[in-house]
């Protein structure tokens, strides 16, 4: 009876290993330096747009800081104040506290505010 | 088979041929012309991005803003990008917000060219608002660069203090200009790198460095008075239609400047024309004949001197001295006069006695003390030093001249600084603009103290002078109308004639008229110097004391109440009601 069984190739994978290893290394090392390489890429750019961001943040406050200067500005209040915008409402006479005379002040009562105040 | 050996080494000999051609480009492209095309790439591909620096902001005393910056845009096309079936629709768009017409700008737009400013300092929030509605309908090929203006929110207000800026934003005059170097930061830099189509490639960047934003410069001026003096100013010219005004408002025991106006004055968000004059700080660059303010210099060395007390007897030859071959005159008739009642009355004939007993070189060591003949050292560019001519080139009337302000030019600062003397207890000091620097965080980096420069009279004279020169105020002074209810003010009145600037000798009927004082004048908290120059009044009415003097009175009342100063008089203030904002 004649021998039927197949004539194969035997792998010898012990001596193989060491090439496997290196190709499945060198391919999972290239795909993660191109994952890597992407996800960096999507970040700068998400930083990029970040940057945008406060870019532009930093200029409508700085509009907005110019437009307060403006609109409080004495110029603007005084423009105001002319067209009726705003009044300003006379003091009643016994709504104001008089200040007597420096020289002629109770020694005990403590004035309200003094010139070397001002000056500091 | 000899043939097919021989064919096989022609071919190998072939390979090794192209091979080595190709090799030989390779390392000429790659060794030897290396520099030549890395430069070619990184012109292509990279570039030095500018980042901008702030300009740092201008503060009053108390943190009011006097110069900013506004962002704005510069809109850009770049042709390349612009699709050409849709330039009228972008032009369309673009018309109206740009203040452009249609037609022009959709020519313009039909540009092959990769940068074409279409329109500078468009408003940030319009720019917006265009950015918008170009993403929205899928419009591309114009751009809006980021840029910035310098804007001054209370207009001419202050103006000559604070000066303005060029197109690139560097300090042409004012406190812009001395302070620039404070003010402007530094850019900084960014090496980029760019695709195709012209966006930045984040990850390649390269060397970067940040901006140092300017710091701002908060100023010794307090705007609340500032506004008083300059709606003062603005009702004097109204009133008085003059060909100028000056005021210089002085903190006297620090040297601070408070308050600082002329007019005409211009608005530095709208420069008119340079050469109408109106851009000029008269008070620290015109130089006149200060006339009788000038008279304290000469009294005040007398007394330091202690050549004579305030009570000293001076005979002022009724009216007419004749010297040096020329008569000196007074306005009215005087026979003996006490010092102080010299200051009082004004007399010539008394300033020029107490001159001559002085002596050229005395009076003129005085004069130089006082400050007059240098630039008082304050942070405006351009400052005169005023003229005084040293006593070998005097004449022999020179000596009689020179105490009533005549011969001599000076600033107005000048003459406020020196009435600081006065009010301070003796010593100058110098103009103070600048409080200090603080850095954009808030963080401070500089801060300015008041300088004393030198004594120049004792404390006891300075009192002598400051009570004489109260007396000036008084009813039968020559400047009642200086009075400052609640307070006791002191102060000199001055009327120069004005000098002819075409030859020798005066204008006639054209006046410069001053008042110089201080209040209160126990503890003075400011000294003001009004100077109105050819005043549109009766030559028999244009003096200090009818014309400046109640200017000053005006300024000086509001300035107390607004300042809180203790009133020392017992007089009571009127009820607070203005029409002005403090």
């Amino acid at each position: 009876m004649p021998a039927t069984r197949k004539r194969t190739n035997t792998l010898n994978f012990g001596s193989m290993a060491p090439w496997i290893v290196g190709v499945v290394f060198l391919g999972v090392t290239g795909l993660c330096y191109v994952g890597f390489k992407t996800q960096m890429h999507l970040t700068f750019n998400k930083i990029k747009v970040l940057e945008r961001e406060l870019v532009e943040l930093n200029t409508q406050n700085e509009v907005l800081r110019s437009q307060v200067s403006t609109l409080s500005s004495r110029k603007q209040l005084q423009r105001y104040l002319d067209s009726g915008f705003i009044a300003m409402v006379p003091i009643a006479d016994e709504n104001i506290v008089r200040l007597g005379s420096g020289a002629r002040q109770i020694a005990s009562a403590m004035p309200t505010v003094s010139n070397l105040e001002v000056l500091r | 088979m000899a043939g097919a050996r021989a064919r096989a080494v022609i071919l190998c000999c072939g390979l090794a041929v192209v091979f080595t051609l190709f090799s030989a480009r390779l390392i000429q492209l790659q060794v030897r012309d290396r520099a030549h095309y890395t430069r070619m790439a990184a012109d292509r591909h990279s570039r030095k991005q500018i980042i901008p620096a702030r300009r740092g902001d201008l503060l009053d005393i108390h943190g009011e803003v006097l110069a900013t910056n506004e962002p704005v845009r510069t809109v850009v096309a770049d042709g390349s990008l612009i699709k050409k079936d849709r330039v009228d629709e972008l032009a369309e768009l673009l018309a109206g917000p740009l203040e452009m017409d249609s037609a022009s700008l959709s020519k313009e737009l039909k540009t092959s060219r990769r940068y074409l400013i279409l329109r500078k300092r468009l408003p940030e929030l319009v720019a917006n608002d265009l950015k918008l509605q170009m993403a929205t309908r899928g419009l591309t090929g114009v751009y809006f660069d980021y840029d910035s203006i310098r804007v001054y929110p209370n207009d001419s207000m202050l103006s000559h203090v604070i000066g303005f800026v060029d197109h690139q934003k560097i300090g042409k005059d004012g406190t812009e200009r001395t302070m620039n170097r404070y003010l402007q930061g530094h850019d900084g830099y960014r090496y980029i790198e760019r695709d195709r189509k012209g966006r930045e490639i984040v990850m390649y960047r390269g060397q970067e460095r940040e901006a140092r934003h300017g710091n701002n410069v908060r100023l010794c001026i307090d705007l609340g008075l500032q506004n008083i003096v300059e709606n003062e100013l603005d009702e004097a010219v109204r009133k008085y239609q003059p060909a100028g005004v000056m005021c210089v408002m002085m903190r006297p025991r620090t040297g601070e400047v408070l308050a600082l106006a002329n007019r005409p004055t211009f608005n530095p968000n709208q420069r008119g024309d340079p050469e109408s004059g109106d851009m000029k700080n008269r008070a620290v660059l015109d130089q006149y004949e200060p006339g009788s303010i000038f008279k304290i210099v000469a009294a005040s060395a007398a007394l330091n001197e202690r050549l004579v007390s305030p009570q000293t007897l001076i005979y002022c030859e009724n009216g007419r001295y004749r010297y040096g071959g020329s008569w000196l005159k007074d306005h009215h008739g005087y026979g003996d006069l006490s010092v102080a009642d010299i200051i009082k009355k004004s007399s010539n004939i008394g300033s020029a006695k107490l001159a001559m007993q002085l002596g050229d070189e005395r009076f003129h060591d005085y004069i130089r003390r006082y400050g007059f003949g240098e630039p008082t050292g304050v942070a405006l560019p351009w400052e005169a030093g005023g003229q005084v001519n040293v006593p070998n080139v005097w004449s022999k009337i020179s000596i009689t001249r020179i105490p009533m302000g005549h011969e001599i030019g000076v600033t107005a600062l000048q003459m406020v600084t020196a009435m600081s003397v006065i009010a301070n207890g003796g010593t100058l000091m110098t103009p103070m603009l600048v409080k200090e620097i603080q850095a954009a965080d808030g963080r401070l980096v500089k801060k300015y103290n008041s300088v004393e420069v030198r004594r120049v009279i004792s404390e006891k004279t300075a009192r002598q002078m400051r009570e004489a020169l109260a007396r000036v105020v008084a009813a039968d002074g020559t400047a009642p109308l200086a009075k400052v209810p609640g307070f006791t003010a002191a102060g000199k009145t001055g009327t120069a004639e004005k000098v002819n600037p075409n030859g020798r000798g005066y204008l006639a009927g054209k006046y410069l008229v001053s008042f110089v004082g201080f209040v209160p004048e126990e503890d003075p908290a400011f000294v003001c110097l009004i100077t109105v120059d050819d005043a549109a009044v009766p030559s028999n009415e244009n003096y200090g004391g009818l014309v400046a003097a109640p200017i000053f009175s005006r300024i000086a009342e509001k300035a107390a109440r607004y300042l809180n100063l203790v009133p020392t008089l017992e007089e009571p203030l009127d009820p607070i009601v203005q029409g002005h904002t403090p």
